[in-house]
């Protein structure tokens, strides 16, 4: 991708989503004595997804401390563990759990640096696994980011490839401010280059995946490598989509949006969380608000999920949250070249 | 469409205002930009105007009878549209009791009618949906968006669908499909300078001003030139002068633009000259090419010929006369001519313009009261009309002279053509 660094350019290899995460936890660990991770079955058993893998090897259970099944406690842990001075790493095991936690990343992590007028701050990163797609059902495939996103004192960031997953999250741990890391158990297994050098993508910055001119689809995490597949769809049907990634909706790089609408005049912004009142709304009101309004050719659209729980069968869980061909029909609708 | 007359807040902090003087009355044919009514408010005495055309319906309030601030008052009717007049809307609650309480009819069945009127006002503004970059466009293009036809779904009008209106400069079903007038528009795409409405002569139409048009837009004009009645494409036939004069008019209002300047050629020139002074708020100024109509000579054979014309060969001889240079015309292009002359329906109209083998109209005493610049341009080697027609015009109007070129200045001068219009648009 054109953001890489070009110093560490000649030093890429393919890793794993999955990978390059865990080869972010050691570097930040190595680099860091104050870097800890924390989280159920992250030890031994190397993660829920295998994410941490080998860490406690290297680091001991010290550094790589096995939980109790107690998401609230951990997370005051965490929590405390920063006000301290540390920089906690927490693994929640699905991001479903992260409801059990929300005491302490919405009504402490997030206030503490306003209500102690910044002399005390939780330079916290909580990691989660979440999306759909794997069977595991209504209570471990939901997507809550823009539960958090609308938390002020919260950052919330979701990476789409290897190399924006290490990238963001060696940010992320050195961010003085509480961080929620949405990673999409779909991806875990995709293969991208990724440096070995430690570099960080700043948090706040979308990244432009496809230039295209005629229309512009903005989406997250996996619904940004949809959108990817479903842009070399459409342009060979002769639609160049503008394919934005925006890496994380809080901050929202709304420039890099409006920047792209005044191009292209058409707007389909996908997400995998329930459509309604959701990060669409706030993307597509961001617009609608904005000067970029005036360069509109067409309404909004969004494509979300759907009002339901997700749904175990995999036909139905597939078709609960948006999907490849969702976003090539939207966009060919929007552009009516199969109407006409 | 049914325009709702509602009571403007014109300051701050106005909250209530009253009729002070209707200006209209139920049934009254009302422009846009007529006085309307009167308005009291807390300062001063306001006038509104309409802020559409129609017929005046619902009058709902009497005068002197304090409203709320964007209460309706009254409706506009469109063209076509349910006559409203013998149903008095219900009034809406008025804050004070007037000396004389306004007299109620049966107020359900009206108030029915007014909420009809509002409710098909609505549909109707369905008909002219419009997203915002299309209205983007059209604005700067100085175009109205609602002539615009829409594609997009709903009918709603989207920026290809104004493009493709900016981009028709060949056909006549780019005026909406409503008017009768064919216009051909040149529009600048470098910086916006003013517009500018270009006027044929006897026998001609708009496609004789491609090159003008073509450079004035490029030097930041849009432009715009009408089939006159009885010429071209335009469906109207011109059976008298006057109904050349008021097609023009007519094609005053598609232009896009609150004032243009207005340029005229031979009997174009009369044309313009007539209609400018029926409009003089919307001309900035006139341009006269070799003018018909301030002078007794002209050359009657030629216009006989022209009206009379069915052979390709007779019409290359007369077309010959017109300028200076030999100017080529294909066979095709003769062939169109011939088949757009054949038609005769510029026999009754010549028989008008030239009488006894002089010219039958006179444009002077309208040249002599309009109220803007007027400069006439006549070529040396005009064989048509004679440059000497000069010494006639009124002493306001100034003339200029073109060596080496003949009755279509602009087909012989261009260049200089050019510039001189796009000096006087810059003034």
């Amino acid at each position: 991708m054109l953001d890489k660094p070009k110093d560490v350019i000649d030093q890429v290899r393919e890793l794993t989503y999955a990978e390059a995460i865990r080869e972010a936890i050691g570097q930040a660990m190595e680099a860091d004595p104050t870097v800890f991770i924390l989280g159920e079955d992250i030890g031994t058993y190397g993660g829920a997804f295998g994410v941490t893998g080998d860490l406690i090897h290297r680091f001991g259970a010290e550094r790589v401390i096995d939980t109790p099944i107690a998401e609230l406690g951990i997370a005051g842990a965490a929590v405390g563990a920063a006000l301290t001075g540390m920089r906690p790493i927490l693994e929640l095991q699905f991001s479903d759990f992260v409801t059990l936690a929300a005491e302490q990343i919405v009504n402490q992590a997030a206030k503490i640096r306003f209500m102690f007028g910044g002399k005390a701050s939780v330079p916290l990163v909580v990691r989660m696994p979440s999306g759909s797609g794997t069977g595991a059902a209504a209570q471990h495939s939901q997507s809550l980011e823009a539960w958090f996103g609308h938390i002020p004192g919260l950052k919330v960031v979701q990476p789409s490839t290897p190399y924006d997953a290490k990238g963001l999250l060696l940010a992320a741990i050195d961010d003085p401010n509480p961080v929620l890391f949405f990673e999409h158990k779909l991806l875990y297994k995709m293969k991208g280059p990724v440096p070995i050098e430690p570099y960080r993508i700043p948090i706040g910055q979308a990244f432009v995946r496809r230039a295209g001119t005629d229309v512009t689809i903005v989406g997250t995490s996996i619904m940004a490598v949809r959108a990817l597949a479903a842009a070399e769809r459409l342009a060979a049907q002769g639609i160049e989509a503008e394919i934005i990634d925006l890496r994380s909706i809080r901050p929202m790089d709304t420039e890099t949006i409006f920047r792209s609408v005044r191009k292209t005049s058409r707007l389909i912004v996908v997400y995998e969380g329930v459509k309604t009142l959701g990060v669409g709304a706030e993307i597509s009101a961001a617009v609608a608000e904005s000067d970029a309004f005036d360069f509109l050719d067409a309404p909004i659209i969004r494509l979300g999920g759907q009002e339901v729980p997700l749904p175990y069968n995999p036909v139905l869980e597939k078709a609960a949250v948006p999907q490849e061909d969702d976003i090539v029909a939207a966009a060919l609708n929007l552009l009516r070249k199969d109407r006409r | 469409m049914a325009t709702e007359i509602i009571l403007p807040r014109v300051d701050m902090a106005m909250e209530i205002g009253s009729v002070a003087r209707w200006a209209v009355k139920n049934g009254d044919a009302v422009k846009t930009g007529d006085l309307v009514f009167e308005m009291n408010t807390d300062k001063s005495v306001m006038e509104v105007e309409a802020t559409a055309s129609g017929t005046i319906a619902g009058i709902a309030v009497d005068e002197g009878v304090e409203m709320p601030v964007g209460a309706v008052l009254a409706y506009i009717l469109a063209a076509g549209e349910t006559d409203l007049t013998s149903n008095i809307a219900a009034p809406a609650p008025s804050l004070t009791t007037p000396d004389k309480a306004p007299e109620q009819t049966d107020s359900t069945s009206n108030h029915r009618a007014v909420e009809h009127a509002v409710a098909s006002s609505a549909d109707d503004e369905n008909q002219f949906r419009a997203t915002p970059l299309a209205r983007q466009l059209a604005r700067e293009a100085g175009i109205k968006i609602a002539t615009v036809q829409g594609t997009g779904p709903l009918s709603r009008i989207e920026a290809g669908d104004v493009k493709r209106e900016l981009s028709v400069k060949e056909s006549s079903k780019g005026d909406a499909g409503q008017s009768p007038i064919k216009m051909r528009r040149w529009l600048t795409e470098t910086k916006r300078r003013g517009a500018i409405m270009l006027v044929h002569g006897f026998g001609s139409n708009g496609a004789t001003w491609e090159a003008l048009g073509g450079a004035l837009a490029r030097n930041g004009f849009d432009v715009y030139a009408p089939d006159l009645a009885g010429h071209g494409d335009t469906a109207i036939n011109a059976d008298n002068f006057d109904a050349v004069v008021s097609s023009l008019e007519n094609a005053f209002t598609l232009v896009g633009y609150d004032r243009f300047h207005l340029v005229g050629h031979s009997m174009g020139a009369a044309a313009v000259v007539l209609a400018a002074s029926r409009n003089r708020q919307r001309i900035t100024r006139l341009t006269l090419l070799a003018p018909f109509g301030v002078g007794p000579e002209i050359d009657s054979e030629f216009i006989a010929g022209i009206a009379h014309a069915n052979k390709p060969e007779a019409i290359a001889e007369l077309l010959q006369l017109l300028t200076v240079r030999s100017v080529p015309y294909s066979s095709k292009q003769l062939l169109a001519i011939t088949k757009e002359l054949g038609r005769g329906r510029l026999t009754t109209l010549a028989s008008q313009l030239v009488n006894d083998g002089k010219q039958a109209i006179d444009i002077r005493a309208e040249l002599a009261n309009l109220p803007f610049p007027v400069d006439v341009v006549f070529g040396i080697a005009d064989k048509i009309i004679p440059w000497y027609h000069a010494a006639n015009l009124p002493h306001r109007v100034a003339a200029r002279f073109v060596a080496d070129a003949g009755h279509m200045l602009h087909v012989d001068e261009l260049p200089v053509l050019t510039v001189l219009l796009a000096e006087h648009l810059a003034d």
